[in-house]
């Protein structure tokens, strides 16, 4: 159990030079800094702008876009912060910006079949729609027990929580910083995001009184 | 602490985020209440279940498009 949701711990070598001292290093005009910056965070970096961002050409600009201003803004990097938390804000602001340019949220890594025939705008409408709720998941949904497909129908802020926290491997102060709310408010809304979870696939739960 | 403090806190400590006192303090509640243990339980399955899903989900970014990328990035740079 605990080897699985904390794989975090696996990545860093305790003996390798910190993310913050690269990005000094980067600040201070060392290029070489930069290519281990990248070497170590494109993966990451790609995997989840995939997840939010559908067409792979807008992919691989975002995550120029996240390097670029790793690069350019080295020399506003704050070393008593993660740098870790720092580029996934980065990563986050340059998302919204697309989402903002295109004027939908598009989620094509999750394969979410909210209509076959329907393109990322009408998805992107249908979850933005406030009257989509778990009453008209149909049972095949229910039945298939596809969470990737249930995350993507949480409310906004509550699935950004699950997506750093299972599929980016942070901690819960590192989205906190990410998402510029305290870490009560994150705590909450993976509470709740579970808790929805749970709601959908039948699963009994506690008593919820609010929402994050 | 009581149940509901823990409904607070449970996610801290299913991943090993908790400071000590707060650690020391979930244990002592878990051990004494059956109710917030099976809770955790339950939460763990289904956390699992969305690390197994997110894990099989990965897709490793192909050489090329890193390649393709990074040259991007450089040229941007100048």
């Amino acid at each position: 159990m605990t080897s699985v949701l904390n794989s975090i711990g696996s990545r860093h070598s305790p003996t390798r030079i910190s993310d913050e001292v690269l990005v000094g290093r980067l600040a201070a005009g060392d290029s070489g800094a930069f290519d281990e910056i990248f070497e170590r965070y494109h993966q990451q970096i790609y995997n989840f702008v995939k997840k939010q961002v559908s067409d792979a050409e807008s992919v691989e600009d975002l995550v120029q876009e996240v390097f670029l201003r790793v690069y350019k803004s080295a020399h506003n990097f704050d070393v008593e912060k993660k740098f870790s938390s720092w580029i996934y804000k980065i990563a986050l602001n340059e998302v919204k910006r697309h989402w903002k340019r295109s004027a939908s949220r598009q989620t094509y890594s999750l394969n979410t079949p909210l209509g076959d025939e329907g393109g990322d705008t009408e998805r992107a409408d249908l979850l933005e729609d406030q009257r989509i709720t778990p009453d008209v998941l149909t049972e095949n949904e229910i039945f298939s027990k596809n969470l990737r497909h249930l995350i993507d129908r949480l409310p906004e802020k509550q699935r950004m929580v699950v997506m750093l926290k299972v599929y980016q491997d942070l901690t819960f102060e590192e989205i906190a910083e990410i998402c510029e709310c305290p870490l009560s408010t994150v705590l909450s809304r993976m509470r709740y995001a579970v808790n929805k979870l749970r709601r959908w696939l039948g699963i009994e739960e506690q008593e919820e009184r609010d929402e994050a | 602490m009581d149940c509901k403090k823990i409904q607070q806190v449970i996610y801290r400590f299913i991943y090993g985020e908790s400071n000590t006192v707060e650690l020391r303090r979930i244990k002592a509640h878990l051990e004494n209440c059956s109710s917030c243990q099976e809770e955790r339980l339950i939460i763990e399955e289904i956390l699992v279940q969305l690390k197994t899903d997110a894990t099989a989900a990965q897709e490793d970014c192909p050489e090329c498009v890193k390649d393709r990328m990074l040259d991007g990035i450089k040229r941007k740079i100048g």
